[in-house]
């Protein structure tokens, strides 16, 4: 599943560091998930739209076929 | 932090205490349980030990603990945790199979190798029931 993750993260000027102390996961989960290796569960999805103040489908793009 | 230590320090009793005890069974009969209490002895003092120098560091650095409870229940970490036991343990089924193959060429007792056979058979068995057990709780 690709995400805008990364896009949105530099867009405010949040490090990685921060947004993972923010949603008290690792920061090798917010690199893998920046990097699409790793889909997150439906907690840190809401998790992370909820600090981002977006919605999910605004942060995570869900493509038939590509999952 | 206190349920930690208490722990690290029950297990090092336990350590010191299998050690000790290891000098009363000095016969000749008695040397493989010797052993078996200095293996343990050994392990868990080794435990105690490491657990102890991790709890002072987390003390000196509290950043630090909560790091590692961070880490440890980062979701990603818990599914590598998670999927690389299962693949250990998938690999380690068939091993116990090869011993089993292993115990019939070498011509050992024939309770050796009903004992590897029922090792594969248990953990087959603890794998549907754990199955079962997860289909009703999810």
């Amino acid at each position: 599943m690709k995400n805008r993750l990364e896009e949105i993260r530099k867009q405010r000027g949040i490090r990685q560091e921060e947004l993972a102390s923010a949603l008290e996961v690792s920061r090798q989960t917010i690199g893998s998930l920046e990097n699409g290796r790793y889909n997150p569960s439906i907690l840190l999805a809401f998790k992370l739209a909820r600090y981002f103040e977006m919605s999910i489908e605004d942060i995570f793009i869900y493509e038939e076929g590509h999952e | 932090m206190r349920k930690g230590i208490a722990f690290y320090l029950v297990a090092m009793l336990i350590g010191i205490c299998c050690l000790a005890a290891n000098f009363v069974f000095v016969g000749d009969d008695d040397k493989a349980l010797g052993g078996v209490l200095i293996g343990v002895g050994a392990g868990l003092i080794g435990m105690s030990v490491s657990g102890f120098i991790m709890k002072r560091m987390e003390y000196k650095h509290p950043e630090l603990e909560k790091q590692n409870v961070i880490e440890f229940q980062d979701e990603r970490n818990t599914m590598i945790r998670n999927r690389a036991k299962a693949k250990a343990g998938d690999i380690t089924q068939w091993l116990i199979m090869v011993i089993a193959y292993l115990t019939i060429l070498l011509s050992l007792p024939l309770w050796v190798t009903l004992a590897v056979v029922a090792v594969f058979a248990f953990y087959n068995a603890c794998g549907f029931y754990l199955m079962g057990k997860y289909q009703k709780e999810m």
